[in-house]
């Protein structure tokens, strides 16, 4: 069967067949984007010709047909030209065109010598959360048939820890968002949501109380929309949320208890400096907040700039506990299935990335079967780089070819989400069910088939009904781990310190047409033209100070290494601070990606200096 | 006739339109641009299909047409690419880039209006900035109107 399948290349899907008079039949098909944990439903309408055309599902409560950019590129996806379409097999520098029975023969011989060599756990999995319920069920059977404890859901830094101190509930989230008088936003959430838009902008129109305050160092697309932009110091965000908590309590000494004893220690003056913002604002915001009838925070952080997630998410949760009427939290995630996939990772057999990844470099893994997550492109560093090339196996699968793949020695063609079924649960816990817009492309399969085809082939066979069954069962409660509100005075003593030798603060920011680390998107052609890769942004009397004109190179250097990129001035920064793209694998490898007590990689602003390229 | 009216107090600049625009023609053409009113704002640039059409004057090949519901077509085929109409429009909404030989222009989407649906580029806005409607009936008038400013596609520097 897969013999006929090697041969229909993706150009097969555009190829014209004649049509029957003029009658055009188009197919129409309903799913769910997968770019982002909203889960917006999304059409795509097929002529019979196999052209796809993005259709819009206005009867959807939550978004209401509106899309992103990312939305709309599953018409791209299917019949994108350089997607991988049959397996590949590295033959020295180059690799090989080659059959699934070759590379399911390959791969299961490579696994049973150096299991038989090194011992199981000698052989590594990793899935990234963009899979449905099912193959994350599924790679768990897989490790459990190969013996091996090595298994990891390659969460984005900041999705673990906000999942980790979540409760998560399955209610009506389309209400939870709307009807809102007061909204506390963290990050950029127009740029990393968009289609939440609408319906914010709508509730602050609605009455003259209603107020939409955002908390970020730049002024972003969502602070223009805001009624007060809280513009704090990069990575103050936790010292900001406890001056409003301190604000709160001098008012409501009864609700303080232990934690309202520790802030009122922490002096005014420091957590105005700390965050450069003033104390009278905040309390403006605290008592906004407390007066408000139904308020909401919504927590939607980039990967650089804001900062232990863990204890902002779990301040932010003291203040929807505290303050009075119908107050909610809602966290928001990077990941289309992050939270079915934390669901079902959270097992004591499931590493985190970063102590998976630490086992790769210390030569622990040999072999490494890893779905989906371009691991060069999320986290690029020599270390990373060192470990992958010191693999005696590295089998990937993937839809696009990027740096990572290149290191393999077995590339798998796989499905992506707009050409699977399955289930997923969006970031309100709902349940839904994925359903493929066209066939896999060319001989791709979805991760679900291929991890079945290696179970079976390595004597235990995947129970599908029961894997469907959990995965059915699967609903997103509480799963809450918690972190402890602790070191608070560190924090402030911390945030006051400053750097003598790397003074500029680095934050970074995404874009509506750019998803995680853009390992997929920047493969788009509408991404590409729309949005330049390597850019930086200095503050206008930062660029004065330094004569740098807007065009002008300049040579930003971090603890970890350097990198010239041409600048753009803008009024939208404070002084001291840089914003970079975070969806570009060049600017990723000057963040530092220390591991943090918890096992996650450290967010946070990065400490940078900038110098004029010299000609 | 309906046209598509911005509504810059509440567009988020988020690209969807373009976007839309970009993935709902087969041969994959974006024709909304953005401007930037300095860093305030930024907000697409999509035709009006005036009724008094500039670009129409200007083609020396008479490719564009004024359709019988006003609608103004480009008759991509006896396009050459000469870039009078870009350059003609008071508005710069015609993308001034030349790709495959003829220029962008906002056809309003028929297939989609044909099946009673929206353009694209209003049905995809997740920020509800983009509205289609009667021009008559939204008009000029609506320009100010309960201090919140709105009207369709002011002149600002292009990005």
């Amino acid at each position: 069967m897969f013999a006929e399948m090697e041969l229909t290349s993706l150009t097969s899907r555009s190829k014209i067949t004649p049509m029957h008079g003029h009658e055009r039949q188009m197919e129409r098909i309903e799913s769910y984007c997968m770019f982002c944990s909203l889960g917006c439903k999304l059409a795509i309408k097929t002529s019979k010709s196999g052209a796809t055309t993005p259709d819009f599902c206005s009867d959807y409560p939550l978004t209401g047909g509106n899309l992103c950019p990312r939305g709309l590129y599953a018409t791209e996806l299917l019949n994108h030209n350089q997607r991988i379409v049959c397996p590949l097999v590295r033959e020295g520098r180059t690799f090989q065109e080659t059959s699934w029975d070759e590379g399911f023969h390959i791969l299961i011989s490579k696994i049973k010598e150096l299991r038989n060599s090194y011992g199981p756990q000698s052989i590594g999995i990793i899935i990234d959360p963009n899979h449905t319920n099912e193959e994350i069920i599924a790679a768990r059977e897989l490790a459990k048939t190969i013996g091996t404890d090595n298994i990891s859901c390659s969460f984005s830094p900041n999705d673990r820890e906000l999942l980790g101190t979540t409760n998560i509930t399955s209610n009506g989230s389309a209400k939870e968002i709307e009807d809102v008088d007061y909204y506390l936003i963290i990050g950029d959430l127009f740029v990393r949501h968009p289609v939440l838009a609408k319906k914010i902008i709508a509730s602050k129109y609605k009455s003259r109380e209603n107020s939409v305050v955002v908390i970020d160092p730049k002024r972003t697309n969502t602070a223009w929309h805001a009624s007060i932009h809280l513009q704090n110091k990069p990575g103050s965000e936790i010292i900001l949320l406890m001056g409003i908590l301190k604000s709160f309590f001098n008012h409501y000494p009864e609700k303080g208890k232990d934690l309202g004893k520790k802030l009122e220690s922490l002096p005014d003056e420091d957590i105005a400096r700390a965050t450069g913002i003033n104390l009278e604002q905040l309390a403006t915001v605290s008592r906004g907040f407390n007066n408000a009838e139904k308020g909401a925070i919504i927590l939607c952080p980039g990967i650089k700039g804001v900062r232990d997630i863990g204890i902002l998410s779990q301040l932010a949760r003291l203040l929807t506990e505290n303050y009075k009427g119908d107050k909610k939290y809602i966290p928001l995630f990077t990941y289309g299935n992050a939270v079915g996939a934390f669901k079902m990772s959270t097992g004591k057999n499931w590493l985190s990335l970063p102590h998976l990844i630490s086992k790769i470099s210390s030569g622990e893994i040999k072999l490494l079967l890893d779905f989906g997550e371009e691991l060069l492109s999320s986290y690029p560093s020599p270390e990373i780089r060192q470990g992958l090339e010191q693999l005696e196996f590295f089998a990937v699968s993937s839809i696009f070819t990027s740096e990572t793949e290149t290191l393999a020695h077995l590339v798998l063609p796989c499905a992506s989400w707009a050409e699977k079924s399955g289930t997923v649960n969006f970031f309100d816990g709902r349940r839904e069910s994925l359903e493929p817009f066209l066939a896999p492309a060319g001989a791709s399969r979805a991760d679900l088939d291929i991890i079945a085809e290696i179970s079976h082939q390595l004597g235990t066979s995947l129970n599908k009904s029961k894997i469907q069954q959990e995965a059915e069962a699967a609903k997103a409660g509480s799963l809450n781990i918690g972190r402890p509100v602790k070191g608070i005075e560190d924090l402030l003593k911390e945030a006051l310190v400053k750097d003598k030798e790397f003074p500029y603060l680095l934050i970074s920011c995404s874009a509506t047409g750019h998803f995680a680390d853009g390992s997929i998107t920047k493969n788009m052609k509408w991404a590409r033209e729309t949005f330049p890769l390597l850019w930086v942004e200095l503050n206008s009397d930062d660029a004065q100070h330094m004569e740098i004109k807007s065009g002008d190179e300049v040579i930003i250097c971090s603890r970890k290494g350097q990198i010239t990129l041409p600048v753009q001035i803008t009024s939208r920064l404070q002084p001291g601070v840089v914003n970079v793209p975070s969806y570009s694998t060049e600017i990723r490898s000057i963040f530092s990606w220390e591991i943090t007590p918890e096992g996650e990689f450290k967010t946070g602003p990065e400490r940078v200096r900038i110098s004029r390229k010299q000609e | 006739m309906k046209k598509v009216f911005i509504d810059i107090d509440r567009c988020i600049g988020c690209y969807t339109c373009s976007a839309a625009c970009h993935y709902s023609h087969s041969d994959h053409r974006s024709t909304v641009g953005y401007g930037e009113l300095r860093e305030d704002a930024r907000l697409p640039f999509i035709c009006r299909h005036c009724d008094e059409p500039a670009c129409l004057n200007a083609c020396p090949r008479n490719a564009i047409k004024k359709l019988d519901h006003g609608i103004i077509k480009r008759m991509n085929l006896l396009c050459t690419g000469c870039g009078s109409c870009a350059l003609a429009c008071p508005f710069g909404v015609i993308e001034p880039d030349i790709r495959s030989y003829v220029i962008s222009k906002c056809d309003l989407c028929p297939d989609r209006i044909a099946e009673g649906n929206e353009p694209a580029c209003v049905a995809a806005c997740p920020a509800g900035a983009l509205a289609f409607r009667d021009a008559d009936e939204a008009g000029e008038k609506s320009i100010l109107l309960g201090g919140r400013m709105e009207g369709h596609h002011p002149v600002f520097r292009r990005t």
